[in-house]
C-alpha cells in the first residue's frame, strides 16, 4: 500500500470514526438527560415530595366511646360507655344449623335452642343472636368454633350508680341516643365531645337523700316521695331524688309513674310552705311589719269556700305566730292586706308562674296558675292552694327568701369556681334577714321541730296539702312536705322533702302532716350530709348565734313578741 | 484497570444492595413492633376504661355503706364530733424549756429564773387552714 493510499484510507476511516463518535456522544447525551430526569424525579419523590417513610403501623387510637361520660361534681362516674360484643350469624355460612343451635344453647342458656335453630335456618344472610355479650360468654362462643358466627363490637351505656341518680342522669336507648334526663338534654354534646359532662350532683348526698326518702316511703306506706338539696348561693342542684324510681339499664317496661320525675315534672299545691312567700311579700312591700297582728278567730267565707285553720289557736296572732303555727287565716289576711296585685307581682317575681327554663333537663312541669286571678285566689295561694308548682320552683323561691333575697337560675351542671352566678333581686336583704329568723322559729318552736339538727341551725317551713282528686280535695290523701335552709345564720343549702300520700303510724300518733313525715327526713339528711357539704357546726347557745336568730334584736320598729 | 473498576463497582453495588435490604427488613421489624405496641396500648386503654367503670361500681355509696356497717364500728358523724383547726389550742408562745423538764427531778429554781437567752422563741404558726366556706371538700378521686 502506498502512503498516499494509506493516508486516503486513513482519512476515510477517520471520517467514519468521527461520525461514530459523534453519534455515540449524542446517544450518551440523550441517556444522560434521561438519567438526570430520573435522578431529579427520584430526588423529588424521596426528599421533597412524600419524603417520609410510608406509615405502615396505625397510630395508637385511644379508646373513644361514641358517647362521653357523665360524672358528678367530684368526678365519680354516673354514666359511661363500655365496649361489648354482639353475636350475629350469617345462616348461609352455617353448615349444620341444628348442631350449631344445640351447641350455642349450651353456652348461652338464656337462648332456647329451637329459637336459635329457626334463626339459623332462615334464608337471610344476617340474624342477631344476642346483643351485648359478657366477655366470658364471648369467649365461650368463640371456643365453640362454629363457622358463620360473628361478633360485632358494640357499645353499651352503663350506669354504675344504678337507681340512685336515675331521674337526673336519665338513660340512653340501644342505638346510643339519649332518651331522658341529662342523657337527652346533652345528647349532642355527649356524642360529639370526648369531654365528660360534669353535673352539680354530689353522689354521696344523692345517695343519702335517696336512702332517707325510701325509708320514709316505707315507713309511712306512701305512694312516692321526692326531695332535693340545692346550693342556695349558686342555684346548683346537689342532689335530686324522685321515688318510685327505675333502673336506667332497663327503663323500658317500667311503670310510667317510676319514670316520671316528681321534682321537675310534677306540679303540686305546696300548702303552707307558700306562707313564706306571703310573709316575705308583706314585709318587703311594707304592708306588714313584725308588729302586725291578725284575726285567727273568725273563719273567712268567700263564696262557697270557708277558710279555717288546721289546728287553730283561735286568737289574734302576730306575724311571726302566723308562720310559727302555720295559720291559714293569718296568711290569707296578710295577703289581702297587701292586695291582689302586689301579691301576684311577688309570686311572679319568685318565679312561681313560669317553667324553669334554666334547668338543663328535658322534663319540665308548667305551673298551674289561676286565670283569672281573683281575690279568692290570692287568699288561697297565700297558704299554698290554687297554684301548683314543681318542687324545684319551691326550693328556688325559698333559696331567694333565705339567702339574701336574690333569685338564682337553677342548674344541674357544676358551676366553675369563681364563675359569676346570675341573679335577680326579688326581696330586700333586710326582709330576707327577718325571714331567716322566722324560718328558724318554725324549727325551734313551731311545726318543724323534727327537722332540728343540733349544731346546724336548721330553719324551714312545713307544708301539708290535700291532694286534688275527682271533684275536689281528697280528705285523706296528703302531700306532706318540708322545705328548709341551713345554717340559718348564713343559709348555704336548701333541703326539700316531699312525701306523697303518707299514712300516719303509731310513732306519729296517726299524723301524716309535713311536720311529722317530711321534717324528720330533712333532719336526717342534714345530719348525715352537713359535714360533707362543708358546713361547720356552731354552738346554738353561743351569744352571737342567739342574737342573730333573735326576732327582737334587729327588727327595727317592731314590738317585742312574746316567745310563746 | 477496567477489571478493577468493575470489581469495585460490583462489590459496592452488592454492599449497597445488602445494606438496603438490611435496613428495609429492620424497618419492617420495627414497624411490626410499633403496630403491636399500639395494639397493646389500645387494649390496655380499653381495659383501663372497663376497670374504671368497675371500680366506680364497687365504690358506689350503697356498697361502701353496707360494708362499713358489716365490718366497721363507725356511724355517721355528729355535729359534736366536728371541730375546726382554730379550736385546737395553740402551743403557747412560750415553749416549754427542756431544762425545766429535767428540773423537776433536780429542783434548781435559781436556774429556771435566769433570763432567757436571746434566741428567738419558736411560735408555731398554722401552715394551713381549713376553709369551710369554699367549694365542697372533694370526696372523689
Amino acid at each position: 500500500m502506498s502512503g498516499e493510499e494509506l493516508a486516503r484510507l486513513d482519512g476515510v476511516h477517520k471520517q467514519s470514526v468521527e461520525i461514530g463518535r459523534k453519534r455515540l456522544l449524542m446517544g450518551a447525551g440523550l441517556f444522560i438527560i434521561a438519567f438526570l430526569a430520573i435522578v431529579a424525579r427520584v430526588g423529588d419523590l424521596t426528599l421533597l415530595k412524600d419524603g417520609y417513610e410510608p406509615r405502615q403501623a396505625a397510630r395508637a387510637q385511644p379508646f373513644t366511646a361514641s358517647r362521653a361520660d357523665i360524672v358528678d361534681r367530684n368526678g365519680v362516674i354516673l354514666a359511661t360507655s363500655l365496649a361489648t360484643a354482639s353475636l350475629y350469624a350469617n345462616p348461609h355460612h352455617v353448615l349444620d344449623a341444628k348442631e350449631a343451635a344445640k351447641k350455642i344453647a349450651r353456652v348461652l342458656p338464656e337462648l332456647p335452642a329451637a329459637e336459635i335453630e329457626a334463626k339459623l335456618s332462615s334464608g337471610r344472610s344476617f340474624v342477631w343472636l344476642k346483643r351485648n355479650l359478657t366477655p366470658k360468654a364471648e369467649y365461650a362462643v368463640n371456643a365453640l368454633g362454629i363457622p358463620g358466627l360473628y361478633f360485632l363490637r358494640e357499645e353499651r351505656r352503663v350506669y354504675p350508680q344504678g337507681n340512685d341518680a336515675a331521674h337526673v342522669v336519665g338513660y340512653a336507648g340501644t342505638d346510643n341516643h339519649g332518651l331522658a334526663g341529662v342523657e337527652k338534654s346533652f345528647d349532642e354534646q355527649l356524642r360529639t365531645s370526648e369531654q365528660p359532662v360534669q353535673l352539680s350532683i354530689d353522689l354521696r348526698v344523692q345517695h343519702i337523700l335517696h336512702e332517707e326518702l325510701a325509708a320514709a316511703v316505707d315507713k309511712f306506706r306512701a305512694v312516692g316521695a321526692s326531695g332535693l338539696v340545692m346550693d342556695a348561693n349558686t342555684g346548683e342542684i346537689i342532689a335530686m331524688v324522685s321515688l318510685p324510681d327505675f333502673d336506667p339499664h332497663n327503663p323500658v317496661g317500667h311503670d310510667p309513674d317510676a319514670i316520671f320525675d316528681r321534682n321537675t315534672m310534677g306540679v303540686y299545691e305546696m300548702g303552707s310552705t307558700f306562707k313564706l312567700f306571703t310573709v316575705s311579700m308583706a314585709l318587703d312591700s311594707g304592708s306588714a311589719t313584725l308588729a302586725s297582728t291578725y284575726d285567727a278567730v273568725h273563719p273567712i267565707k268567700v263564696g262557697r269556700f270557708t277558710i279555717t285553720d288546721y289546728k287553730g289557736e283561735h286568737r289574734w296572732l302576730s306575724l311571726a305566730e302566723v308562720i310559727k303555727y302555720s295559720s291559714n287565716l293569718g296568711a290569707a289576711r296578710i295577703a289581702m292586706e297587701a292586695g291582689v296585685a302586689t301579691h301576684r307581682k311577688y309570686i311572679e317575681r319568685f318565679g312561681l308562674t313560669k317553667p324553669l327554663t334554666s334547668l338543663e333537663l328535658p322534663e319540665h312541669g308548667i305551673p298551674h296558675v289561676p286565670n283569672p286571678w281573683r281575690e279568692v285566689n290570692t287568699m288561697t295561694i297565700a297558704f299554698g292552694h290554687g297554684l301548683s308548682v314543681t318542687p324545684v320552683h319551691l326550693a328556688r323561691g325559698v333559696a331567694a327568701v333565705a339567702d339574701g333575697g336574690v333569685l338564682h337560675p337553677v342548674t344541674v351542671i357544676k358551676r366553675r369556681p369563681g364563675e359569676a352566678v346570675p341573679g335577680e333581686r326579688v326581696i330586700s336583704e333586710q326582709t330576707s334577714y327577718i325571714m331567716r329568723k322566722l324560718m328558724r322559729l318554725v324549727v325551734t318552736d313551731g311545726t318543724g321541730k323534727f327537722a332540728a339538727v343540733p349544731g346546724y341551725l336548721v330553719g324551714g317551713k312545713t307544708g301539708t296539702a290535700e291532694k286534688t282528686g275527682v271533684g275536689g280535695y281528697k280528705r285523706k290523701s296528703n302531700l306532706s312536705l318540708f322545705v328548709s335552709a341551713f345554717p340559718m345564720t348564713a343559709p348555704r343549702y336548701i333541703v326539700l322533702a316531699m312525701v306523697d300520700e303518707p299514712h300516719g303510724t303509731k310513732d306519729t300518733y296517726g299524723y301524716s302532716t309535713g311536720g311529722w313525715v317530711a321534717a324528720p327526713v330533712v333532719g336526717h339528711v342534714i345530719a348525715r350530709t352537713a359535714a360533707m357539704l362543708g358546713v361547720q357546726p356552731v354552738d346554738e347557745n353561743a351569744p352571737e348565734v342567739r342574737s342573730a336568730m333573735d326576732l327582737n334584736v334587729s327588727a327595727p320598729g317592731s314590738k317585742r313578741i312574746a316567745a310563746n | 484497570m477496567s477489571w478493577r473498576a468493575t470489581v469495585f463497582w460490583s462489590l459496592l453495588a452488592a454492599l449497597v444492595g445488602f445494606g438496603l435490604f438490611h435496613v428495609k427488613y429492620q424497618v419492617q421489624k420495627l414497624e411490626d413492633r410499633l403496630a403491636k405496641i399500639n395494639r397493646d396500648l389500645v387494649h390496655e386503654q380499653d381495659q383501663i376504661h372497663v376497670l374504671r367503670a368497675e371500680w366506680t361500681y364497687l365504690d358506689r355509696p350503697e356498697r361502701i355503706e353496707r360494708l362499713a356497717k358489716k365490718y366497721l364500728d363507725l356511724g355517721p358523724p355528729k355535729a359534736t364530733q366536728m371541730g375546726s383547726i382554730a379550736q385546737i389550742p395553740m402551743r403557747g408562745a412560750d415553749p416549754v424549756d427542756p431544762a425545766s423538764l429535767q428540773s423537776s427531778a433536780q429542783p434548781e429554781p435559781a436556774v429556771r429564773r435566769q433570763p432567757k437567752p436571746a434566741i428567738p422563741t419558736f411560735v408555731p404558726t398554722p401552715v394551713a387552714t381549713i376553709d369551710r366556706s369554699g367549694p365542697l371538700p372533694g370526696g372523689g378521686r
